[in-house]
């Protein structure tokens, strides 16, 4: 994109108001992708801005190899992936242990892991989402991050291999199964 | 070829995505009309994908901009936005010079202000009116004097 090749130019120059048109265009969707990566949790704020602190740092030095989304998308996802790692091994992200019904101590996640529900905790609307969301947390990161590209941010096979680095084939086979558990935690909630 | 259950169900998901050459995609096809389990199957990861798919965005709950400006700013990956006062400065010192000297130009001293320029010059300078004109002084007075000429009031 042309435009986009003379923001970066000025960028590089130091000019400051290119480094916030290439915020304001880039900071939308890098959000929701941190959000649905890290689950919603509290850190999702200070995942996005060392995620765009890494870009404008790298970004100095960028020769148009790629382009500029799939470059960002890579050192987002890098970067949700190390956040996602420092989560594991502190402990459980807050948002798996968030409750989603009124009644009872249960949370989304026993309930999906049980599989125990009568039909008047069917899931609708907002709390779709959320079971969505959690179901997406049980995914490996790997697989989350598949799934996530392909499906909430709308990337072809091609993209989803560019950003990740893995091979075409490794991609399929990572959304396919990544879709495959989700059917199995999500198929009662959308019946 | 005809496929088994187990094949077709690998390939459902490049299948619903449309990523299939034109005779694996032909294979599942035909596999799914004689298949009731199998199309349910792939009606519930369409479902699945759809539900995802429809997420909706999720707003930032702060603008980061501002804090991030900062870093980049500490790091010198970008300028300032605004003048550096150094240059605010500088620029202010220009300006008035520049203002002095048109000032200067535009209204030039009184006669009453050169007769006292005149006595300071006699008073000061090394040499004589008759005498030829050695140093920096000197075509002042001699300006001075060509003015008085003309005013006819020459000492």
């Amino acid at each position: 994109m042309a435009d986009e090749r003379q923001l970066i130019e000025r960028y590089q120059q130091g000019d400051q108001a290119a480094a916030e048109a290439i915020f304001r265009l880039y900071h939308p969707a890098i959000h929701n992708l941190a959000y649905r990566m890290l689950g919603g949790s509290s850190e999702v704020e200070d995942c996005v801005q060392e995620i765009f602190l890494r870009a404008f740092r790298g970004l100095k030095g960028f020769r148009g190899d790629a382009s500029l989304k799939t470059w960002i998308y890579r050192i987002a996802t890098n970067t949700c992936l190390n956040y996602l790692d420092k989560a594991k091994r502190r402990g459980p992200m807050d948002s798996l242990d968030a409750e989603v019904f009124d009644e009872g101590d249960a949370t989304l996640g026993d309930t999906l892991a049980s599989g125990e529900r009568g039909p008047e905790e069917q899931v609708v609307g907002v709390e779709l989402e959320e079971a969505i969301q959690v179901a997406l947390d049980k995914l490996a990161p790997d697989f989350r991050t598949a799934l996530v590209l392909r499906d909430v941010e709308g990337m072809s096979y091609e993209e989803v291999a560019s950003v990740t680095g893995a091979a075409l084939g490794t991609v399929k086979s990572r959304i396919a199964r990544a879709r495959a558990q989700a059917v199995r935690w999500l198929k009662d909630y959308l019946n | 070829m005809p496929q088994n259950c187990e094949e077709c169900r690998s390939q459902l998901s490049a299948y619903a995505d449309g990523v299939l050459s034109m005779d694996e995609d032909r294979a599942v096809h035909a596999h799914l009309i004689g298949c009731a389990r199998c199309a349910e199957e792939l009606a519930d990861l369409m479902a699945v994908m759809h539900a995802v798919a429809a997420l909706p965005p999720v707003p930032p709950r702060e603008d980061p901009w501002s804090g991030l400006y900062f870093r980049l700013r500490r790091e010198g990956l970008v300028r300032s936005r605004y003048m550096p006062r150094t240059r605010w400065v500088a620029a202010a010192l220009l300006g008035g010079g520049a203002l002095a000297l048109s000032w200067n130009l535009l209204f030039p001293p009184a006669p009453a202000q050169m007769a006292d320029l005149d006595t300071y010059w006699r008073e000061h300078a090394s040499f004589s009116l008759e005498s030829e004109p050695v140093h920096m002084g000197a075509p002042a007075l001699h300006a001075i004097e060509a003015t008085y000429q003309l005013q006819g009031d020459l000492p």
